[in-house]
């Protein structure tokens, strides 16, 4: 990060590479439309490249950055567009996803961490899924989603913390950090 | 805190799942800058951002890499890459041109002079009436693709002012928000403190209770010691007592020419029996006595003692009564200090006593 703050432009471009395929995977997945996930890619990216004084390494990593940047974006425009949007499982198969990675280490790494993070999701009671889904990735509020489940708040509530728990102690016995840098 | 720990607040908190109360305790520690707090948060945000690793990547194009850096390079702002058109955008399609339509098979021409004549009349006519239909049409093809045009490029400008404004208002309420959420948190503080300062005055309160029942408890305590102290004192009054009792007694028992008398009950008291010591030299007398009921109500037992040449009359040494044993010590100091006395008795007498025995002997006895 301290090499793009000094405009390197190798350093941008192995950013880029490095984090833009799971960027785009969420974006595409809030949206349900590549071509607004892109638009939004290239925001939070382009906000990188221009103010990068914005990350601070000591809140967080560049990935869990740019995850939450990303996500908080296509929420917004999610909910600027004010039309139906069609949901689809959170980990379907996409269509362009491309293996071809320069750096296979970080690809296999990253597929292994998917793998365990899939298997500790699908360990994990439907309704507390779904529940989690919602609320991360289609930026609902824990009233939104009562509402459109016809369950009470606290219900939701209740839910996402024993997810999010139970994700979280999972995660550790598997032996994987909530973040990579 | 109790419930959750303060990882588990710090991912509720991302995920907007905390209790009103635990959301107002997280905002104050954050506020407050506690590193334990802040540190759960930066967990809680890693775990939080892996969630979307499970998903498969979506590989984006080279376009959207050039794209991007053509815009950086260009140095736009953030405002005017999110209300200019797309560059990632892949080229559209274009549409081709029409080709062109075939040509009409050329009618075979009449060889006649008139028909030729009014022929080319008519075809002169109809390609002067088409040419001046055509200018005609095109003319106003373009004036309505420039009214187009202009109402285009119009749209364009509004649609870039407003994006302008909608920005403006989400750059206000993003910092109204902050401002909130820093009042919130002074708020949360601040509630946060008085909590505590209740806290404080209910331990103290709670302290002064104790330190209440403490003394209450040492004031009955202190009671007892001084309870216990009179009683001790009573018990060593009695000892005093007792000793100089004992140290008249063996000062008496001591004197070199102590003489010694039994006295023996007579019919009136035949359980009686006493014994007496006598020092001549000071005149000390000691007599005690057992097995002699009190004496009556108005009456009164009293000592005499008559000396060894037996002439004189019975000198009395005063009143007593006996306990509910029957048992008396009688002390008493002779004026005269003679050398024996001869016989020593106790008679009943009224109430005060007598200046001589007029009452019944109940115990008499000499010297040994």
């Amino acid at each position: 990060m301290e090499q793009i703050a000094r405009q390197d432009t190798a350093a941008f471009r192995r950013l880029f590479d490095r984090h833009a395929p799971l960027l785009l995977a969420l974006g595409c997945r809030v949206l349900n439309d590549r071509q607004l996930a892109e638009d939004v890619l290239n925001e939070v990216f382009l906000e990188l490249w221009q103010s990068p004084q914005k990350y601070d390494a000591g809140r967080s990593s560049p990935r869990t950055y740019l995850v939450l940047v990303m996500r908080r974006r296509s929420i917004d425009r999610l909910r600027s567009r004010r039309s139906g949007i069609k949901t689809v499982p959170l980990y379907a198969s996409s269509t362009d996803n491309n293996p071809g990675r320069s750096n296979h280490e970080d690809a296999f790494a990253d597929a292994e961490e998917r793998q365990r993070i899939r298997s500790v999701l699908a360990g994990l009671p439907e309704a507390q899924r779904r529940a989690i889904e919602l609320s991360f990735f289609e930026g609902k509020t824990n009233v939104e989603i009562a509402e459109s489940t016809g369950e009470p708040l606290g219900t939701i509530k209740g839910r996402i913390r024993l997810g999010l728990i139970r994700l979280r102690d999972q995660l550790r016995t598997m032996g994987t950090k909530g973040g990579r840098p | 805190m109790n419930g959750p720990n303060l990882q588990e607040l710090m991912l509720l908190y991302l995920a907007d799942a905390l209790e009103e109360r635990e959301h107002a305790l997280v905002k104050s520690r954050l506020a407050a800058g506690d590193p334990e707090a802040v540190e759960a948060l930066r967990e809680a945000r890693e775990l939080f951002a892996s969630l979307p690793v499970a998903l498969d990547p979506v590989e984006p194009g080279p376009e959207v890499f050039d794209a991007l850096m053509r815009q950086a390079e260009a140095g736009q702002l953030r405002g005017d890459v999110s209300a200019a058109p797309p560059t990632t955008r892949r080229p559209a399609e274009t549409h081709r041109p029409a080709p062109p339509a075939p040509a009409t098979p050329a009618t075979p021409a009449t060889r006649s002079g008139g028909w030729v004549f009014t022929l080319a009349a008519a075809a002169g006519f109809a390609i002067a009436a088409s040419a001046v239909v055509f200018f005609l049409a095109r003319w106003d093809a373009q004036s309505q693709l420039q009214r187009v045009q202009d109402e285009a490029a119009d749209l364009r400008r509004q649609v870039q002012a407003q994006a302008e404004r909608l920005d403006a208002q989400s750059d206000q309420i993003d910092a109204q928000r902050e401002q909130l959420a820093a009042q919130d948190g002074v708020i949360t503080g601040q509630a946060e403190q008085i909590r505590a300062q209740g806290d404080r005055i209910a331990d103290q309160g709670a302290e002064l209770e104790r330190v209440a029942f403490s003394v209450q408890a040492q004031r009955a305590v202190t009671d007892e010691l001084r309870t216990l102290f009179a009683n001790q004192r009573n018990d060593l009054m009695v000892l005093m007592r007792r000793e100089e009792e004992v140290s008249r007694v063996l000062s008496l028992l001591s004197a070199p020419r102590l003489e010694a008398y039994v006295l023996a009950g007579t019919d009136s008291a035949p359980d009686a029996a006493g014994r007496m010591f006598f020092d001549p030299q000071t005149g000390r007398l000691r007599l005690t006595i057992d097995g002699l009921d009190p004496a009556e109500a108005g009456r009164t037992y009293q000592a005499w003692f008559v000396l060894d040449d037996g002439a004189g009359a019975p000198v009395s040494l005063g009143v007593f009564n006996t306990n509910n044993a029957g048992e008396v010590v009688f002390e008493a100091t002779l004026d005269a200090t003679p050398d024996q006395i001869a016989l020593a008795a106790v008679s009943v007498e009224p109430a005060g006593g007598v200046p001589a025995p007029t009452g019944a002997i109940v115990i008499a006895g000499g010297a040994q």
